[in-house]
């Protein structure tokens, strides 16, 4: 108990046998650390959300032969990773347009503009800052049991026995804050307005 | 922009309380069994469950400096939209063919028989038998030199089948070593065999 691998090898097995809901889930968990690792490599936001999002493809395709080995994300992340590099690798191999194709000698300043897209936008840039603030926010306000209870779990990564001889709490006691904290963060997240559409 | 965030109905989250408190255990690893499967199913038929599955991760995200600098963009529905219009993924009773030991097994069987029904073998074998009779040196496996040296006169299809059953049980044997056997030819063992995953790893 404790090992949120678990949880990663349960989805996994209901993909093994052809639930797709399981995979979503898994996407759902790991996109935006996927996401910024890609964006480590490939630095155009745009192209970095097409290779995060092949990464995926590539995974559920190969997820029939993942044995588990190793763990899911350990497994996730060097996908990601050679995607990421196969995709500078492809770049840079990719002959620069010619002037006569744009009409212009700025091919480098086309190529750009013609990849932003609304993940560029200021509101989509302040939308990340607000789900930020919101979070931190929101763990400002809590009482301090349940402040303390979801820093150990989420920053610390202690399991929730951990939690409970470090709090000196019953492990019931810590699943309590746990979900009291959560629920009272995520309240707060489902007003931002983009974020929930309210 | 956010959709698996944003497809959630507004306020429809914090109105079962009995199983938030049991998606936030489960997403911990700190939930099993019976109850684990009923979490798991409430999200399956209920979108907006697995909306807040994501939240509840975008928290531990933020938290952890793991959200990307530009932009916060939801990519699942564009992965699963894509998924959707591939090939159905292939399930686990599959996944034996593309593994390369399965394949292994399966060209040496075949390349097996193929040497046991080969005529031009046969032909080989006939003249191995004449040229031994007559004193001239063979090669080839101890097998066929044996088969050879004890007359001329033995029927082949006898050897093959000998040869055919040497092989094979030295298969089956090497397979069940391997732990392949039981799943290739369950009825090499006497064990139990679930397909449900859960199932199968529940205590």
């Amino acid at each position: 108990m404790g090992d949120t691998g678990a949880v990663d090898q349960e989805l996994v097995a209901r993909v093994q046998h052809g639930d797709k809901t399981a995979f979503d889930l898994l996407v759902r968990k790991y996109q935006f650390k996927v996401i910024k690792l890609v964006s480590r490599y490939v630095y155009d936001p745009s192209d970095a959300h097409d290779v995060a999002q092949e990464a995926f493809i590539k995974a559920y395709r190969a997820l029939p032969g993942f044995r588990g080995d190793s763990a899911f994300y350990t497994w996730l992340y060097r996908i990601a990773i050679n995607t990421a590099k196969n995709h500078v690798a492809a770049r840079n191999r990719t002959p620069i347009s010619s002037e006569s194709e744009f009409g212009n000698g700025d091919s480098d300043a086309l190529d750009f503009s013609s990849r932003l897209s609304d993940i560029d936008t200021p509101e989509a840039l302040l939308l990340t800052e607000e789900v930020r603030q919101t979070i931190m926010n929101a763990i400002e306000g809590l009482p301090q049991d349940l402040r303390t209870a979801i820093i150990l779990r989420e920053i610390e990564g202690m399991s929730y026995e951990e939690i409970a001889k470090t709090m000196d709490c019953p492990v019931g006691t810590v699943r309590s804050r746990l979900f009291r904290a959560r629920d009272a963060i995520d309240a707060e997240l489902r007003k931002i307005e983009g974020l929930t559409g309210t | 922009m956010n959709e698996s965030l944003q497809r959630e109905p507004p306020g429809a989250a914090g109105s079962d309380m009995g199983f938030s408190a049991d998606l936030s255990a489960w997403m911990d690893g700190e939930l099993s069994g019976a109850r684990a499967r009923l979490t798991y199913r409430g999200m399956m038929t209920d979108e907006s469950r697995r909306a807040q599955w994501a939240r509840y991760h975008l928290i531990g995200d933020a938290l952890r400096g793991s959200l990307p600098d530009h932009g916060l963009v939801d990519i699942s529905a564009a992965v699963m939209a894509r998924l959707d219009d591939s090939p159905a993924q292939p399930s686990a009773g599959s996944r034996l063919i593309r593994s390369p030991r399965v394949w292994g097994l399966a060209a040496s069987l075949m390349l097996a028989a193929i040497i046991i029904a080969n005529p031009w073998h046969q032909r080989e074998y006939r003249q191995g038998a004449v040229q031994v009779a007559q004193g001239e040196s063979v090669s080839g496996d101890p097998a066929s030199v044996s088969a050879a040296a004890d007359g001329a006169g033995e029927d082949h299809e006898d050897y093959a089948q000998a040869r055919l059953e040497y092989y094979l049980r030295n298969h089956s044997q090497a397979l069940a070593d391997a732990g392949e056997g039981m799943r290739l030819f369950p009825y090499l063992s006497m064990a139990e065999y679930t397909t449900d995953p859960v199932a199968a790893s529940s205590p």
